[in-house]
């Protein structure tokens, strides 16, 4: 059945602005736009990563590369980093990080091109700057981490990493894949060499398919050549911004889509929605708090402005309560392990993970009211 | 006569089971549950909004539906096999 009421925001953001809908099927309409060839019409490409340097406070446009997904982008920052290394390094990660950063690690682990070294949460669900800072090493060539963890919301101290990562000359990847258009991030303030891997689906209100990396400088190494469309004499890839990591044809309308996203969201305020959605999270938690065997993952600081609430249901398989939730209460939400099994692990949730309701912008106090109020009948019965 | 007319493979977290959802000609109703049912522990909630029905077929499969909708949803253990898809038709279509 189709869910009556959408709780899956932190997967996939629905329903999407109309603007959003409107400019996935104008680009549709209109004739397709080549980069660099359409002479006095509006580029959309470039307009799409003005917006996106807005949102993310990027001085320069061409800082935003655009990519088909968050895991493209980690990738595209991960492989780059390591291909420059003359011989392995250190990578310091957490046990939050979704499987788009740790599978990479794991695979340049294998290869024998890094050596991983996993910071562990708090029991609030932080990792502090003090569990980074023991495992970084005069070897240490890149620290990558979550800024708000998919699993539980809990917003990690980035800023701060970033000054530790900044004195020690270490890169620093903030997978912002959960928080972008959630949280505010100002990645011009931030000291040092700054790469953010970002999701288009999700709270930047975007189409699927569409995701981004922000880059300091020009020196990350190529991991994608191919066509581009310009600079067509040259048989090596172009090595300026941001084509130097960007190939192939462009998706237009998840541009054109991820733009409008991004203006809805500037048009609301990152706040104003951030305040929203923290507004149901902590009604969701004391909601399902009154729910007898109902345990919630920790929230630091009670601050739920990723707009995430996991949970559990002590001697119920948080599979079966999502499948029952969204076929017979219309309710849908995420079940299992959210490509974080580390997390869970930290969390103490393994092997079946837990239920993860993730509210958005068009979420109302009635959504979250009616899935505790389901929770609460599955429990009784 | 109800008929599975399709067995698709469903995406999960987990890897140790095999999980299908299964397709059928026509809404599931409380006569083809029951039917599903035979020789294994129903767990059936009639008081859900759309009623929700749980088989367990010993350490063999897991049956999970509700009532009204044209599909459910089966996991087996990788020790049952692929023998569970035909026990499951059969159940279906010869049990009437």
């Amino acid at each position: 059945m189709t869910a009556s009421i959408y709780l899956n925001n932190a997967a996939t953001s629905y329903p999407k602005p109309p603007s959003v809908i409107e400019a996935v099927c104008r680009s549709l309409e209109n004739p397709p736009m080549e980069p660099g060839r359409n002479i006095g019409s509006c580029d959309p490409i470039l307009s799409c990563r003005e917006i996106l340097a807005k949102v993310f406070g990027v001085k320069r446009p061409e800082q935003v590369v655009l990519t088909p997904s968050a895991t493209f982008a980690l990738n595209t920052a991960i492989f780059g980093l390591a291909d420059s290394w003359p011989q392995a390094r250190r990578i310091v990660a957490t046990a939050l990080e979704h499987n788009s950063v740790l599978r990479p690690l794991t695979h340049l682990e294998r290869t024998g091109r890094a050596e991983v070294a996993i910071a562990e949460p708090q029991s609030d669900g932080q990792v502090s700057v003090d569990a980074i800072e023991s495992l970084c090493g005069e070897d240490t060539g890149l620290i990558v981490m979550t800024h708000a963890s998919n699993v539980t919301g809990c917003i990690q101290p980035v800023e701060a990493i970033a000054d530790l990562a900044a004195s020690r000359g270490i890169p620093l990847l903030i997978d912002a894949a959960q928080s972008a258009g959630c949280l505010p991030l100002d990645v011009s303030g931030l000291p040092g060499r700054i790469f953010v891997a970002f999701a288009g689906h999700k709270g930047l209100y975007g189409p699927s398919g569409m995701g981004g990396l922000i880059v300091p400088d020009d020196r990350l190494g190529q991991t994608i050549v191919g066509g581009t469309g310009v600079r067509s004499e040259l048989l090596h890839h172009p090595e300026n911004l941001p084509l130097r990591h960007e190939a192939g044809t462009m998706n237009l309308p998840g541009i054109a889509g991820l733009a409008a996203g991004a203006e809805f969201l500037v048009e609301k305020g990152i706040q104003s929605l951030g305040s929203q959605r923290d507004r149901l999270v902590k009604r969701l938690r004391g909601n399902l708090l009154d729910v007898e065997r109902v345990t919630l993952s920790p929230l630091f600081e009670n601050d739920g402005r990723a707009g995430i609430v996991s949970f559990h249901v002590a001697d119920m398989d948080p599979g079966e309560l999502g499948f029952i939730l969204h076929e017979s209460f219309g309710i849908e939400l995420r079940a299992g392990l959210h490509c974080a099994p580390l997390a869970h692990r930290a969390l103490g949730s393994m092997p079946l993970g837990s239920l993860r309701a993730s509210v958005g912008c068009f979420n109302t106090e009635s959504d979250v009211d009616q899935l505790a109020e389901a929770v609460a009948v599955l429990v009784k019965s | 006569m109800m008929r599975v007319v399709d067995i698709r493979p469903v995406e999960d977290c987990f890897d140790e089971d095999l999980m299908r959802e299964i397709h059928v000609s026509e809404p599931m109703n409380e006569k083809a549950m029951y039917r599903l049912a035979r020789s294994a522990v129903l767990d059936y909630h009639p008081h859900f909004p759309k009623p929700y029905f749980r088989i367990e077929k010993g350490g063999s499969y897991v049956i999970q539906g509700v009532l009204g909708n044209n599909s459910f949803r089966v996991t087996a253990s990788r020790a049952a096999g692929r023998e569970v898809w035909n026990v499951i038709r059969s159940l279906i279509e010869k049990g009437e």
